[in-house]
């Protein structure tokens, strides 16, 4: 296999935002298919898509190899809505297929990790205090959590880091923040600065006993 | 409030039938909601003979029309629901994988059944646990906390599951309906199906269980969830409560 000293952002290729971790961590990209919109599912079979999903996986295991890969899968527009007015095409959207991203695209960064290398998924996910009508992007976050510590378990054998960062920066109800505010006047954060630290902190050398843990970079919201 | 109603997904065996037994012996009304219908009345038929009045219906949690069909069932029978327990697990909860392997079609059966399965229940049991102030419990795991080398996507439903009764809390609260978890680690046939698909497990699981033993279905493990759905934890929501005789190290 080819080798590289880059990092790989691993993402899906309908969120503008993951822009800014390929400039800031002059990443190399592989691209995802789409996220599915509501109006692409069918009735006929509403996971239509992990047949395509699994050939892209499959696909790319086999790709260069990296020491420092970044997992990311944002929605495009992420917005709030309670789980008793979701449709079964919401919950589809917002958790089901990301889930199903969020596996094959760890999956895929298990197979490129070098030895000795590390792997972040950076994941949205609102504090506890505002998660209200965010259940979908909670329960998305938690497994994405789980995954990582799964890998951390399986891959620490031949010195594979994973962890995890969350970031409440696009999803947070910001207008209505339940007291008390976050201690850090800077809440949310942003990808640029508050994210793309706590990615590069886990990434480093120097976090080589790190592995298994989930960093809220949400400038103390969930302490 | 009367005599409570529960209904119980996956309770022809294991852990659900545990809680649905636990339930029972108090005298509640357990609606055994489950795909295997000679098992699932064989456990009726236990409800009935520990004082319960215990029903069952044809439920398939991965599928929205089943669901909607199992509540309305309840509801026209008896009129009312206080408590919604969903344990049922997809069937290759216990079969290892590699991640970077896994099928797409074994995932959606893990995803089905445990997440898509609680947001189903969730929301056709809503409006009926508004007007009871009702409770809703959903069995997670261990693994939810702390990932599994062999299980990962077993984890990551679990795991999901957790985020989504600690979000749902915070939506059901205004209406005082409660929405709680519970990690079991039982003595189940599939547990015993875990160990032999890895015989490593049986020792890993025991070495660090500080009471030395796993937990029995009813005594143990429904007796927990039964106090989650009773009005003694009407204080108690977005909670994960372990019952695994202290063995997960992380809470």
């Amino acid at each position: 296999m080819e080798q590289s000293y880059s990092p790989l952002l691993i993402g899906n290729k309908n969120c503008s935002e993951l822009k800014i971790f390929t400039d800031r961590l002059r990443a190399d990209f592989l691209a995802m298919p789409e996220l599915p919109s509501v109006s692409e599912n069918s009735e006929e079979n509403d996971w239509y898509w992990s047949e395509a999903l699994q050939q892209w996986r499959d696909k790319n295991c086999g790709g260069k190899t990296y020491s420092k890969i970044v997992v990311a899968i944002w929605q495009q527009s992420p917005t709030a809505k309670a789980l008793v007015d979701m449709s079964l095409e919401d919950w589809l959207q917002r958790c089901e297929a990301p889930i199903a991203w969020w596996t094959a695209a760890l999956g895929c960064a298990q197979a490129l990790c070098k030895d000795d290398g590390a792997v972040v998924a950076v994941v949205e996910q609102p504090a506890v205090l505002d998660a209200e009508s965010w259940t979908a992007e909670v329960s998305v976050a938690e497994a994405v959590a789980a995954l990582s510590k799964s890998l951390a378990r399986s891959e620490g054998g031949r010195g594979v880091r994973f962890n995890t960062v969350t970031t409440p920066a696009r999803i947070s109800n910001f207008n209505s923040l339940v007291d008390p505010q976050p201690p850090l006047t800077s809440f949310p954060g942003s990808i640029e600065k508050e994210v793309i630290g706590a990615v590069k902190l886990l990434l480093d050398d120097n976090a080589s006993g790190l592995t298994g843990r989930v960093l809220n970079a949400d400038c103390g919201r969930s302490m | 409030m009367g005599v409570p109603v529960i209904i119980v997904t996956g309770a022809s065996g294991g852990v659900g039938r545990g809680i649905a037994l636990a339930c029972a012996k108090v005298g509640w009304t357990v609606w055994i909601a489950a795909r295997r219908e000679q098992e699932g009345s064989a456990v009726v038929k236990e409800i009935d003979q520990l004082g319960g009045q215990g029903r069952f219906v044809f439920c398939d949690s991965g599928d929205q029309a089943s669901v909607q069909n199992a509540v309305d069932e309840v509801i026209a029978q008896d009129g009312g629901l206080h408590g919604v327990v969903h344990n049922a697990t997809s069937g290759l909860s216990p079969q290892p994988t590699v991640l970077s392997e896994i099928s797409m079609d074994d995932l959606q059966n893990h995803v089905a059944v445990s997440l898509r399965g609680s947001y189903l229940l969730a929301k056709a049991a809503y409006q009926h646990l508004c007007k009871t102030q009702g409770s809703l419990v959903l069995l997670t795991s261990e693994a939810g906390f702390e990932g599994k080398a062999r299980l990962p996507a077993y984890a990551a439903v679990k795991a999901g599951q957790r985020g989504l009764a600690r979000s749902l809390a915070r939506e059901w609260g205004n209406n005082k309906v409660r929405v709680n978890a519970v990690a079991p680690l039982a003595s189940t046939p599939a547990m015993e199906r875990a160990f032999e698909l890895d015989s490593a497990m049986e020792q890993r699981v025991m070495a660090r269980n500080p009471l030395s033993y796993l937990g029995d279905s009813v005594e143990d493990i429904g007796s927990a969830v039964r106090f989650l759905l009773s009005e003694d934890s009407r204080y108690i929501t977005g909670h994960t409560l372990m019952v695994d005789g202290g063995s997960c190290p992380v809470t």
